[in-house]
């Protein structure tokens, strides 16, 4: 039997007992509940109680309890009525009460409740007395019905260590208190896979029969006493490889014994240069913290840029030795270099060589295989910096041909064709440019082969005619220059013309002889012809043919523009021509060809530096490709071939030897600045270098490899507007826009062509003489509203005259303004965008032009307003503080790209 | 007594915390990627410039010789010669009514060089030459009656001063 059984029926059970005898005769209490155990009864009803008498019941009454008033009846009621344990449906309840008629004559007790079904709760029960007479007598009394009774006991709260990020914990089960009441099995809410790190309320709850079930809480409290261990790494260094690399400290980890994830933090987020102490924290959840620390050195040592190959050799062996050259590297910590080398771009990379932080070139002795790449790695101490961009290399073969009898237009004899010939070894990766050389007028005789001196004869072959001599190997002599342009993938044939040497002139003849060998590389790359056979056969690209000459080869090369035009050659275009200290006879000028001119400018031969002219006659046409001229300071004219090897500037008489700046320096300069022009004029779409462009200074690699400093001094057009060259219609009060033209404030102001400029002025150009000597004085070319928006540059062509106004000068510093159609102005000093210097050392210098290229970017940084799409004027004005007087020759203002 | 029990404890490193051990060395790593590829050459200070690369080259002289500054041990020498032409001294190819060669003679030879050679007889100007010998410089004047005789004599190199070598006179150097 449940506990809420027998609660039910002790309670009706004592209910049956007190109505059984209802015949009110007498107020005896009756029967009354018996509430049973467990059930605060209270001062109820409790006929059942053991000693047989109503605890709470009302006390019996008689007709002696009427007071001597006039009451008929009288009547008492319990003080309450308690019934426990009911169940929540409700238990019967009776109410009793005693009475008697003062009379003592009957009375009749009739209560509420009277066996109602009361569901726990408290209510008021009322019972009333009447008498026969019909008097009556009535009394209240609280009626309160307890539910069942059953609880639960949780056991107390328990404290445990951690085991895990959960933690097995026992619990005894609670303890049920089932008074009067039945409970079922308690069950629990506790997590089954363990008690997390904190504290966990746990709830028993257990079913109540008939009833709701009971429940009660208690508290687990796992506590975790150690702190996370924190894992990081063990001291290191990082290299940061460029300026705008950030560095982070690696990675770590922690791991702790009751939280799966603590909380992990760094202080520092960033690194910089230097010692970095990185402490890594990780705290767990129950609040205790671990930690690591790092030592972080972070090393700067940026990745070289500009990297070149600037010189191969065609080792005595077969083997091939590359040099490599770059730019300095940023980055405090650099303490070198390493070359590099693999098979292809990416790798993988093989270390060459490590040179020190002041390096810029280095060497691979002996390159294999047919193409490699190049790179260079910035070290930092024992640490690899930054890596360079690659630089492809092909290995180097030698090769040559000596065809006798042949025919060449305008050369009154049958003749050789003389080459020495220089390619990738690995011809199956061309079609390969050609690029043809040409050595000047110089001696074919030589006593021994190793003599200094040659001497002149008259040859209708390659060939000395003396036979008490040996054949100068003038072809040979540029034969370094041909394996360094080959080694960057080009067929490169460095030609004879020794029969052409000695004679007067003949640079149409050897223009013709240039034509010749071109139609000799077409059959070799079409049909194939002896002493090649088809080796060559579709391994020459001879539609973006380059040509060098040299002296009077560097005319020769000026005038195959011409000859071809005159009489093409199918499948051949000529592309790039580059003349080095030419002679200027006949007067050509190249056109639709890129063209380069180099000046030495200690040529003891060519004095007056005549490639000024096939330069400036270049310029005459609205050819977007481009135009350079470098005056190369410190260097003859001989030494750029190997065979030359007498110094023109003897004891000095162009320049003091001891400005002249060495053979190999100049052989150095020249593959730099020829391999970069190919470069830059070869390959369709290229656009040259910065520093061909006379945008920046020479590169660091080229400077590293001649050995010395080189002075250049670069003039450069191409796709540009021209303002005025000072030979239009109306100059120089108009332009070549056909705007005014405005010269104010200066000593002299004068519009001058070829040698009315001066007598040192070698140009065929038109240009203005502007000295000035105080006041500020203005030269304002008028733009009309032009647009400058496809333009990159303000361009133009100045130079520091001799003259007393520049007496103790050492350059020109100006500033160039340009204002826009609204009349805003900005201007740019050229000493922030390049360097004018006052002529050039030399025992009798001339003036020759360079050029000066202002950013339309730093004049719109100066006047961010500055509208560019409608410009009003380019103004020259001379009033920069220790620069206030002087003299310049000016021309050639262009808006250019 | 009925016992409850929770869980059992396991340490658990997060899934994505696992590729972290061991933990890399980040970012240096390539400082040994090749090591074992080549042997390191020694560090040198600074790199190689053309200049000792030619002097390694036994193929190539680095020492180059000035050029004298004017060809002073040259002689002029009269020669009669049988051509249909000669130059008039003035600019023109004409017909020889009595050609003579003007040789200037040099035994160490002549050098070749991008300035033409011109021989000035007084106010004549011969510019057509050839080289009959390595250490003969010929020029014809279609005329030996019309030369000046007493004139001095240079030769000269283009328009370059500077390389001007005197000869005397025709005069003496007639055989």
């Amino acid at each position: 039997m449940s506990a809420r059984d027998l609660l039910l029926a002790t309670l009706l059970g004592a209910l049956a007992l007190g109505c059984g005898d209802d015949d009110g005769s007498t107020a005896d209490a009756g029967p009354g509940v018996d509430a049973g155990p467990g059930i605060d009864a209270g001062p109820g009803i409790d006929a059942g109680s053991p000693d047989g008498g109503p605890t709470d019941a009302a006390p019996p009454l008689d007709a002696a309890a009427c007071d001597e008033g006039d009451e008929a009846v009288v009547i008492a009621c319990p003080d309450e009525l308690v019934v426990d344990c009911a169940p929540a449906a409700g238990v019967e309840v009776a109410a009793t009460a005693s009475a008697a008629a003062c009379d003592d004559g009957p009375v009749t007790v009739t209560c509420t409740p009277d066996g109602d079904l009361l569901a726990p709760g408290e209510s008021e029960g009322r019972c009333v007395a009447r008498t026969e007479a019909g008097d009556e007598a009535s009394c209240t009394f609280p009626v309160r019905v307890t539910a069942a009774a059953v609880a639960l006991t949780c056991p107390d709260a328990i404290t445990t260590a951690c085991a895990g990020p959960t933690t097995e914990v026992s619990l005894d089960a609670p303890a049920v208190m089932d008074a009067c009441g039945v409970a079922g099995s308690p069950s629990s809410d506790g997590p089954a896979d363990g008690f997390p790190v904190g504290e966990t309320e746990v709830r028993f709850e257990a079913p109540v029969e008939g009833g709701d079930p009971v429940a009660c809480t208690t508290l687990v409290r796992v506590t975790d006493e150690d702190a996370p261990t924190v894992m990081c790494e063990d001291d290191l260094t990082l290299v940061r490889t460029r300026p705008d690399e950030v560095l982070t400290p690696p990675e770590a980890a922690a791991t702790d014994a009751c939280d799966p994830a603590p909380t992990l933090e760094v202080d520092t987020e960033t690194l910089a240069r230097g010692a970095n102490e990185v402490t890594w924290s990780a705290t767990d959840s129950a609040g205790r913290t671990g930690t690591c620390v790092t030592s972080i050195d972070v090393l700067e040592a940026y990745a070289p840029t500009g990297v070149r190959l600037v010189s191969a050799t065609l080792r005595g062996d077969g083997s091939t030795r590359v040099t490599i050259a770059w730019e300095g590297a940023g980055g405090a910590d650099r303490t070198g270099y390493a070359l590099e080398r693999a098979p292809a771009p990416g790798g993988p990379w093989t270390r060459i060589t490590t040179v020190g932080r002041n390096a810029r070139t280095a060497n691979d002795p002996r390159m294999d295989g047919g193409e490699r790449h190049y790179r260079v790695v910035t070290l930092a101490g024992a640490w690899d910096g930054g890596a360079s961009e690659s630089v492809r290399a092909y290995a180097l073969d030698a090769a040559g041909y000596d065809l006798r009898g042949e025919s060449v237009p305008t050369v009154p004899f049958a003749t050789t064709l003389y080459g020495v010939v220089r390619h990738p070894r690995d011809l199956s990766a061309g079609p390969y440019p050609l690029v043809l050389l040409l050595h000047g007028n110089h001696g074919i005789c030589r006593r021994t082969p190793t003599d200094d001196e040659d001497f002149c004869g008259t040859s209708q072959d390659h060939e000395c005619p003396d036979g008490r001599f040996v054949t100068t190997p003038n072809a040979e002599g540029l034969a370094y220059l041909a394996e360094t342009v080959a080694a960057q993938g080009y067929v490169a044939v460095s030609i004879s013309a020794n029969a052409m040497n000695c004679r007067n002139g003949w640079i149409g003849e050897r223009a013709q002889l240039l034509r010749a060998h071109l139609a000799q590389w077409a059959e070799y790359a079409t049909s194939g012809g002896a002493p090649f056979g088809g080796t060559f056969r579709g391994r020459v690209d001879l539609s973006r043919v380059a040509l060098f000459g040299h002296s009077r080869g560097g005319e020769a090369v000026a005038a195959v523009p011409a000859v071809l035009r005159d009489a093409p050659l199918v499948g051949v275009n000529v592309t790039s021509i580059f003349s080095l200290a030419p002679t200027d006879f006949d007067g050509y000028a190249p056109r639709d060809v890129a063209y380069g001119v180099l000046l030495p400018a200690c040529d003891g031969d060519v004095r007056f530096l005549n490639g000024t002219d096939i330069h400036d006659r270049s310029l005459a046409f609205d050819d977007p490709r481009p135009r350079a001229q470098v005056l190369f300071a410190g260097a003859n004219h001989n030494f750029f071939n190997t065979e030359w090897r007498i110094d023109d500037n003897g004891d000095g008489r162009s320049c003091d030897v001891s400005l002249e700046v060495g053979g190999p320096a100049q052989r150095g300069m020249l593959e730099g600045v020829f391999g970069a022009w190919l470069a830059g004029t070869v390959p369709t779409g290229a656009l040259p270098e910065a520093f061909v462009r006379a945008d920046a200074p020479t590169p660091e690699g080229i400077d590293a490899w001649a050995g010395t400093p080189l002075d250049l001094r670069w003039t450069y057009a191409a796709e540009r507007l021209r303002v005025d060259d000072l030979e239009g219609p109306g100059t120089p009060g108009t332009n070549r826009l056909g705007e005014a033209n405005a010269f104010s404030g200066w000593s002299t102001a004068e519009r001058c062509f070829d040698n009315a400029c001066g007598s040192r002025y070698p140009h065929e150009r038109g240009a203005m003489i502007l000295s000035w000597d105080g006041g500020g004085p203005v030269a304002s070319f008028g733009l009309g509203g032009a647009d400058g928006s496809g333009w990159d540059t303000v361009s133009m062509r100045v130079v520091s005259r001799r003259s007393v106004f520049n007496s103790g000068a050492d350059e020109q510093v100006f500033r160039v303004i340009l204002e826009d159609a609204a009349g805003r102005r900005a201007a740019v000093r050229t000493s922030d965008v390049t360097t004018v210097p006052h002529l050039y050392p030399h025992n009798d210098p001339l003036e020759i032009f360079q050029t000066v290229r202002v950013p339309f970017a730093s004049f719109l940084a100066a006047t961010p307003g500055l509208d560019r799409s409608r410009l009003g004027a380019v103004e020259v004005r001379m009033d920069v503080g220790g620069y206030r007087r002087g003299s310049v020759l000016l021309t050639d203002v262009a808006l250019a790209n | 007594m009925r016992t409850f029990h929770f869980g059992t404890a396991l340490p658990v490193i997060p899934e994505d915390m696992r590729a972290a051990f061991p933990l890399a060395v980040l970012l240096v790593a390539a400082a040994c990627a090749t090591s074992d590829e080549a042997t390191p050459a020694p560090s040198t200070p600074s790199g190689p410039t053309r200049a000792e690369l030619e002097a390694v080259d036994p193929a190539t002289d680095p020492e180059p010789a000035p050029m004298p500054r004017a060809l002073t041990d040259a002689t002029l020498r009269l020669s009669a010669i049988d051509a249909d032409e000669g130059e008039d001294g003035r600019g023109a190819l004409v017909a020889a009514p009595d050609p003579i060669a003007l040789d200037v003679e040099r035994d160490a030879g002549w050098p070749g060089r991008a300035e033409d050679p011109s021989l000035h007889v007084g106010g004549l100007r011969f510019e057509r030459y050839a080289f009959p010998a390595v250490t003969t410089l010929r020029f014809v004047a279609a005329d030996q009656g019309a030369l000046p005789m007493d004139a001095p004599v240079e030769l000269h190199w283009g328009d370059d001063a500077d390389a001007t070598v005197a000869l005397g006179t025709l005069s003496e150097a007639r055989p």
